[in-house]
């Protein structure tokens, strides 16, 4: 297509990278307190500001000077009124360009609206929303990303986002909560992810009580975590019936500094299944190393 | 158990603990719509008057208005931590703070092969403001002592609910720094041995309000502590405001008057755990944060803790204030001497004259008793021969008028002894400090009286 644009004016894609080059200075003067509004739309058709916007927002930390001329900038111009407008858009690289400011600019109060883009038709969509919620974080977005890992099932970018975004001790109270409504797997893999060693207990819990996706996932979490108070409970899955917890179990002591092979890991070498015996060979080459 | 001895039994940090539970209010709410279900998180409203009470309690929350604590309230969590529950790992990051509103917990500081308890914290305290806002790890653990309900609010809520432009989040890392600096120094102190045994306390009364008691007392505890580091207490009872740690620039958390209900195994910690830590070396003990709370510093409640602190510190000086009440019998009581503080105006060196007769009457020996004048004044309304002649005996200590510098040191929440040598309060404060090493400092240090079993601990750690 830019070959095309290019045969009919030729002198497009310089005029492009002026104005590209234009609104990034102009974002630097912005950063500077030099300007305090912002003089470009972003939903420009020829360029993508949004992506300029994002460059220049995306090392800045939230608590520093230039993000809040940035932020200040955004209220003066409108241009959060025109993010949250992009997120109810009909196009769909409009909505995710949205959610990528909302999330970069940490615009908690807009995660009431970036919710629904979880579950878009389009994968674009859906993982800006992810990322833009990861990214603001708090209670409300890791409620949100919960909403929908029950609707969507365990989703990597999900639970990656739900990792992120988790207050401290959520994902322990959820996993710890009387109720299950089968998102615990998820949870578990978000907790192990999170690498805190407080959700020990909670995945312990859960590989003692658990369903079983939900032992699987939380041996392996603990697995991540590296926790030695989980081998007891690691070691007591590796008699599992299902071999997928056995397996799980396999891995994530090979995964634990601290553990020193026992007869039960040693016993896995001769699993009557042919995946376990292989996660036993390289758990214990693993541990050997060490 | 005091400060100093290790966490013990397995019952402490550990994965053997039940996970935390919220307590219903989020997670049991039916599958809705998506946009209701996300933002539609009001609380029960028995459930939001016990958090907006928590917030209110805890410190520099109470600074907020009226509505920002109740939106605060709208968005926290509540947790249940059951007994020996770890709620926080020391060098791990965290983005939340927890406000207790019941139960007790530790805070433990593992230093390999000791673990440190620093402080005990009870309802209305809050513990992991450090890493929330400071972004810096946690600096100790902590662990649930009873069951406990917590109130968690996360960062991005604060921010969120908060202004930036406020001013709380700076005062909010102010405290979150002095709590980091005291933690690490009572750690410091446990670990390596100068926690002594049997202070000599210093009473300082100033009969008559205005004659810069507190200035004095706060300038010769800079003094002290500069001479020894860690081991000098200034314990506030000039009552009903206590102001010692506002003049320092510290801001209380909790204070003595809170601690007539801790129990008496817990009583040692918790004490230790409410005093504060002055960057340059004193620390305070307020007596009472609120007006109210003055009528709870019993003479009992000061004879225990003045027990726990002369096991502890080197010198304990207490700012008596101007009232002869229960509570200041019990210090003199308890005082190995005793300074007394007059202007030189004429109602203060009569009021002074008073005290000094009803000191002699309470037994206090000539020799235990330091007369300071100081001149708040640039010209004294009552000359010292004629103050002399009054009190019938000399002055021991002159202060000589020091300008706008006391002021303006309250102002910034400086101590003049620790940072401006050439100031009068300086020096005034440094001849107190040269009597009263010279009547009680023995300059020897006594053996460190921990648990046997850390002492060892600590011997094969140096």
């Amino acid at each position: 297509m830019l070959t095309r644009v290019v045969n009919i004016r030729p002198l497009e894609p310089t005029r492009l990278a002026i104005r590209r080059a234009v609104i990034r200075r102009h974002l630097r003067k912005v950063a500077a307190g030099k300007s305090q509004f912002l003089n470009f739309e972003l939903k420009d058709r020829e360029i993508d500001t949004s992506l300029l916007l994002l460059e220049m927002i995306k090392p800045l930390d939230p608590d520093s000077d230039p993000f809040r001329r940035f932020a200040s900038a955004m209220r003066r111009s409108g241009a959060d009124n025109a993010v949250i407008d992009g997120l109810a858009s009909r196009e769909s690289i409009v909505r995710a360009r949205s959610a990528r400011i909302a999330g970069a600019m940490r615009m908690e109060q807009l995660v009431p609206w970036i919710t629904p883009l979880l579950w878009s038709r389009e994968p674009t969509v859906r993982s800006s929303a992810a990322r833009a919620l990861a990214t603001i974080g708090g209670v409300r977005s890791a409620d949100a990303l919960l909403i929908a890992i029950q609707r969507l099932g365990p989703r990597p970018s999900l639970i990656l986002a739900l990792a992120r975004a988790a207050p401290d001790l959520y994902l322990e109270g959820v996993l710890g909560g009387s109720e299950s409504r089968g998102e615990e797997p998820a949870v578990a893999m978000a907790a192990g992810l999170r690498g805190r060693r407080v959700a020990t207990a909670a995945l312990i819990l859960q590989v003692r009580s658990g369903s079983r996706w939900a032992r699987i996932a939380s041996c392996r979490a603990l697995g991540w975590l590296g926790a030695p108070a989980g081998v007891l409970e690691l070691t007591l899955a590796l008699a599992n019936r299902d071999w997928r917890v056995r397996m799980s179990a396999v891995k994530a002591l090979g995964a634990i500094p601290a553990y020193r092979p026992g007869p039960q890991l040693q016993a896995c070498l001769t699993d009557r299944n042919p995946r376990v015996q292989r996660s036993a060979r390289d758990a214990l080459r693993r541990l050997g190393r060490r | 158990m005091r400060t100093g001895a290790p966490a013990t039994g397995s019952r402490g940090i550990g994965p053997e603990n039940p996970p935390p539970v919220l307590n219903g209010e989020r997670r049991t709410r039916p599958f809705t719509s998506t946009r209701q279900q996300a933002d539609s998180s009001w609380p029960p409203f028995h459930a939001m008057l016990t958090r907006v009470d928590v917030l209110e309690q805890a410190p520099v929350f109470f600074t907020l208005p009226d509505s920002t604590i109740r939106k605060l309230a709208r968005r926290v969590r509540q947790i249940m931590i059951s007994a020996g529950g770890a709620i926080i790992y020391q060098g791990e990051r965290g983005d939340t703070i927890f406000l207790i509103a019941s139960g007790s917990c530790r805070v433990i500081i593992e230093r390999p092969p000791n673990a440190v308890t620093v402080a005990v914290l009870g309802p209305g305290d809050l513990f992991g403001e450090a890493a929330c806002v400071l972004g810096r790890d946690h600096q100790a653990s902590v662990i649930a002592q009873t069951e406990c309900r917590l109130i968690a609010l996360d960062w991005q809520t604060l921010s969120s609910v908060v202004s930036r432009d406020s001013g709380f989040l700076e005062e909010l890392r102010r405290l979150a720094h002095q709590r980091y600096r005291t933690f690490a120094d009572t750690a410091v102190q446990a670990t390596w041995g100068m926690l002594l045994d049997e202070a000599t306390v210093v009473g300082l009364y100033s009969p008559k309000g205005g004659s810069g008691g507190t200035c004095l007392a706060l300038n010769l505890v800079g003094c002290l502590s500069r001479r020894h580091p860690g081991q000098v207490v200034l314990v506030d009872l000039d009552f009903p405001y206590s102001h010692a740690a506002l003049l320092a620039g510290l801001i209380p958390t909790s204070c003595l008057a809170r601690m007539a209900s801790t129990p008496p195994e817990t009583f040692e910690e918790s004490l230790l755990s409410t005093i504060l830590y002055h960057a340059g070396g004193p620390m305070i003990l307020p007596g009472a944060l609120r007006p109210e709370e003055s009528d709870g510093v019993t003479p009992d409640l000061i004879a225990r803790a003045i027990s726990v602190l002369r096991k502890t510190f080197r010198y304990v000086v207490v700012d008596l204030g101007i009232a002869i009440d229960d509570a200041t019998l019990a210090v003199l009581d308890l005082t190995q001497h005793v300074i007394v503080v007059a202007a030189p105006e004429l109602s203060a060196v009569k009021s002074a004259a008073d005290a000094i007769d009803i000191l002699h009457k309470l037994g206090t020996p000539d020799d235990r008793l330091t007369i300071v004048l100081n001149n708040r004044s640039a010209k004294a309304a009552v000359v010292k021969a004629a103050v002399e002649r009054t009190l019938k005996r000399s002055v021991d200590v002159e202060v000589a008028f020091d300008g706008a510098k006391p002021d303006e040191a309250a102002l910034t929440g400086t101590i003049l002894s620790l940072t401006d040598p050439r100031s009068e309060i300086t020096r005034g404060a440094h001849a107190l400090a040269d009597i009263l090493e010279r009547k009680h400092g023995n300059g020897a240090r006594r053996p460190l009286q921990i648990d046997a079993a850390p002492s060892a601990a600590v011997a094969d750690d140096c």
